[in-house]
């Protein structure tokens, strides 16, 4: 058999993009680190004390209550969405996935002054299914859309009833796209900060951002997030060994059929009813919050020599944020079109298992690295562009890759024969071919940094006011109408990432 | 006995009607294709029998059990009625011998059994019972999805294009699979199909669908040789349709004087192909003479283009020039070209004079 050829500009491309693997190792050799550092004797004096142990029967219990009911939510609205003659689909299919417009720390600012006494484990997870389900949503909505009606009518003709050939056939099939939705939820779930705080819940996440706050590099704080990080390799193992390595794809290449949507007849008012709540609660209350304050406060909330200089500064961090988290997703995202290997997909997982960890562990690990090896990167804008590039590397390159895919390998090629250089020929092709893609999911990526809060909290340069902080410190201090304006911007610049997530989700299935 | 009876069926979707006064019977333990182009209706009627569509009007009866009627249809899994379909669908989720054990409904300790007998009468070594339906080539996945189908002992068995996802070769092994099966358990079949050929090789009726009508129904030798009209015809195979004038039992054509159905007057008539034979011209013989004008190499056969040469004494012939494509058998070569004797064989079917 022949060598397969090399592609132009192989060598560099790759180097370039081990480098970049090696920069997203920085969290893991963190939690080594730390583990090795501080010695067995303290490792068990801070790990195994009370505190520690209600942390974690917290997070077992917000997994162990969230999770089965947002999975029982989604699978019912998705089904009542996708599949029956549920009046007002086209409206109800947007409005699932409208929350994820709010970030979770809004929708928790606004249940915080709707109803002020509502603290504690049930409102932590009340709002977390409220802010988090569309996550499930998605994924699960993009399944009952591919499966093959002919099972389903398959199965009716064997003698089973309805509920039987659900429970048997359709929910079986749905496992993929529902383990996959839950592990999104549960990484988010460990990783928020907000959220908890204002929900008065501690986490891990809490705890970690409160101990920093008071001790800044602390053995307590960093030995937090060495369990925050083995409780999220938990949930990706287990999710794996769930998820199986089963095939579920449909058998046979004939054309699909769409499926008949079943009758819901009087039932569909109850069905109309439920999810007509569950848009009014994660919908409703934070627009009726929002409004509310923003009109009690009137034009004086809308200071603008302060709104500005946020916005502004959010502009700047999360575009040249982005930018270059575009430039460092496009070595990996480029390898993995045109040399797909074993190695490169060992090099891409690399770059994909930071964007697991929450944004608390990459704070941390940067803050000890700075203090340590680098003190003037310590508490600099360079160091909060770093964070923000590894905890959004991996929507990059999932964004990249397919614009990537879309520009034939022949014209680098021609290019090169016409006598460029590889990296010219690359970048007079491929590049300028892709940049279209590459444009819209650097927007994302900005979008994304622009609602990041728990890594700006930790990591920002005294000075720094982002919409998300100005938010967050008004927020704090229970003033909510002068946060209202804030919280109406980031809102705001959402709304473009959920367009997109609901239009990739009917393209291809899968977010 | 429970024939299966379809009676004044229709089913329309928004402006397209699907299925015009469909009235089918289907005699208990026979075996019927239901044959059309695409858009004719035959998948709508196989569903409505299954229970998938719901007729806007109509009655569907089994024996004396009314499976939809003005009082509304029995939902699907209360029918009885197995159900086959292209891909097979075998559940990918669940193993070979659980698909099988999916829909029986004896004791849960016979079950075991009953799947590998099954398996074993659709030509499967016992073993399949464990693999996954991904792991078996695509006929092996079809005798599964038969299998599935018969452990409910269903009275009636549809069958949905269940041939033509496979390769040709395999195609004829597994129809007659299938057809044997099914014979023994005596079990009333209906496949649908867009292939002519199994169509008529696979049933003992045929009935053709045109535009949501049923327009014929009838043995397979019927409607091959006695279609309704031209485009049934031409439907079930290869035809050549010419225009005549009937007297007396004999059709006069360009292709000379043929023995043809139907009363006397200006007529339609249809000759399958294989009714023309072709031979080199001798001479100035008498009857209808042609030129080779193409040919292709088929294997068994050669395609051969022929254009027929009129002559002066065809006075009754209405059509002056024409051209055949007729499949002559063995290595017999007749270049383009040649000139040939053409001889027509056995009856002509003649419908009404063509508007």
């Amino acid at each position: 058999m022949r060598r397969r050829r090399t592609p132009v500009g192989f060598a560099t491309l790759a180097a370039l993009a081990v480098a970049v693997a090696i920069l997203c190792s920085v969290p893991l050799l963190f939690v080594t680190w730390v583990a090795f550092d501080s010695g067995w004797a303290e490792v068990a004096t801070l790990v195994f004390r009370p505190k520690v142990g209600e942390l974690l029967v917290n997070t077992v219990l917000l997994l162990a209550i969230t999770l089965p009911l947002a999975i029982s939510l989604a699978v019912s609205f998705a089904w009542l969405v996708e599949r029956t003659d549920l009046p007002g689909r086209g409206l109800w299919s947007w409005l699932m996935v409208a929350p994820l417009a709010v970030p979770a720390f809004v929708h928790s600012y606004a249940w915080s002054a709707f109803a002020p006494g509502f603290h504690g484990l049930w409102a932590a997870v009340a709002v977390s299914i409220l802010a988090y389900l569309p996550f499930l949503y998605l994924p699960v909505a993009a399944s009952l859309r591919r499966l093959d009606p002919a099972l389903e009518e398959t199965a009716a003709a064997l003698g089973k009833p309805p509920m039987v050939v659900f429970f048997r056939i359709v929910l079986p099939q749905l496992r993929i796209a529902i383990w996959g939705g839950a592990l999104l939820v549960a990484l988010h779930l460990l990783a928020e900060y907000g959220l908890f705080v204002l929900t008065r819940f501690d986490t891990f996440a809490t705890a970690i951002v409160d101990q920093f706050q008071s001790v800044y590099n602390g053995p307590a704080a960093n030995l937090l997030g060495g369990v925050l990080v083995v409780a999220c390799l938990v949930l990706l193992r287990a999710e794996s060994a769930l998820r199986g390595d089963e095939r579920y794809a449909r058998i046979g290449s004939g054309s699909i059929r769409r499926a008949e949507r079943q009758s819901l007849g009087p039932l569909r008012w109850g069905a109309m009813g439920l999810v007509l709540i569950f848009t009014l609660f994660s919908l409703g209350v934070p627009l009726w919050t929002l409004s509310r304050w923003l009109w009690l406060g009137g034009a004086a909330i809308w200071r603008l020599d302060a709104v500005l200089p946020a916005l502004g500064q959010t502009a700047a961090l999360a575009l040249g944020a982005a930018l270059l988290t575009t430039i460092a997703a496009f070595p990996i995202a480029w390898l993995s079109v045109r040399a797909p290997s074993r190695s490169q997909r060992l090099l891409e997982a690399a770059h994909y298992y930071v964007g697991a960890l929450p944004g608390v562990i990459v704070a941390l690990a940067l803050v000890t690295i700075t203090v340590r090896l680098a003190p003037s990167l310590y508490q600099t804008m360079a160091t909060l562009v770093i964070a923000y590039m590894l905890m959004f590397l991996p929507r990059a390159v999932v964004g990249l890759r397919s614009s990537i895919a879309q520009a034939p390998p022949e014209l680098e090629r021609a290019a090169s024969s016409l006598g460029k250089r590889p990296m010219v020929a690359i970048a007079r092709t491929t590049l300028r071919l892709a940049m279209p893609g590459a444009t819209a999911s650097t927007a994302m990526v900005a979008l994304g940094i622009a609602n990041e809060l728990t890594a700006t909290l930790m990591l920002a340069p005294n000075g720094t006011r982002t919409l998300a902080m100005r938010f967050w410190a008004y927020t704090a201090e229970l003033d909510f109408s002068s946060a209202a304006p804030y919280a109406l911007l980031m809102i705001v610049l959402s709304l473009p990432l959920v367009v997109l997530l609901r239009f990739e989700s009917r393209k291809i299935g899968q977010i | 006995m429970s024939d299966l009876v379809i009676t004044a069926a229709h089913k329309r979707y928004g402006k397209t009607i699907a299925l015009d006064a469909v009235s089918l019977t289907i005699a208990a333990g026979s075996r019927v294709a239901i044959v059309g182009p695409s858009g004719s209706g035959k998948t709508t009627l196989l569903r409505a029998i299954a229970g998938f569509e719901t007729l806007d009007a109509g009655s569907i009866r089994l024996g004396e059990i009314a499976l939809e009627d003005d009082k509304g249809p029995v939902p699907s899994h209360r029918r009885q009625i197995g159900y086959v379909v292209q891909e097979g669908a075998l559940f990918p989720h669940m193993s070979v011998a659980d698909n099988v054990r999916f829909g029986m409904i004896d004791p849960p300790s016979a079950r075991g059994g009953k799947a590998a007998e099954l398996l074993q009468r659709v030509g499967l070594p016992p073993d399949v019972g464990m693999r996954r339906p991904h792991e078996l080539s695509g006929g092996q996945q079809q005798r599964v999805a038969l299998a599935r189908a018969m452990a409910r002992s269903p009275k009636v068995m549809l069958l949905d294009e269940p041939f033509s996802a496979l390769d040709t070769g395999l195609r004829d092994a597994i129809r007659d699979m299938v057809s044997s099966v099914l014979g023994e358990a005596g079990i009333t079949t209906v496949l649908v199909t867009h292939d002519q050929k199994e169509a008529l090789s696979f049933a003992d009726r045929v009935a053709v669908m045109q535009d949501g009508r049923l327009v014929q129904a009838g043995t397979p030798e019927e409607v091959y040789l006695k279609p309704v009209n031209a485009q049934t015809a031409r439907f079930l195979g290869d035809a050549i349709i010419l225009n005549a004038m009937v007297q007396d039992g004999t059709a006069h054509t360009l292709l000379g004087p043929v023995r043809a159905t139907g009363p006397s007057g200006p007529r339609t008539i249809m000759l399958r192909p294989e009714q023309v034979r072709i031979t080199p011209a001798t001479g100035e013989g008498q009857g209808s003479r042609g030129r080779i004008v193409a040919r292709s190499y088929e294997g068994p056969t050669w395609r051969t283009v022929v254009e027929h040469l009129p002559d002066a004494t065809d006075e009754m012939v209405l059509e002056t020039a024409s051209l055949f494509t007729i499949s002559v058998p063995g290595p017999a070569s007749l270049p383009a070209g040649t000139v040939v004797a053409i001889a027509v064989v056995g009856e002509a079917h003649s419908f009404p004079a063509r508007s």
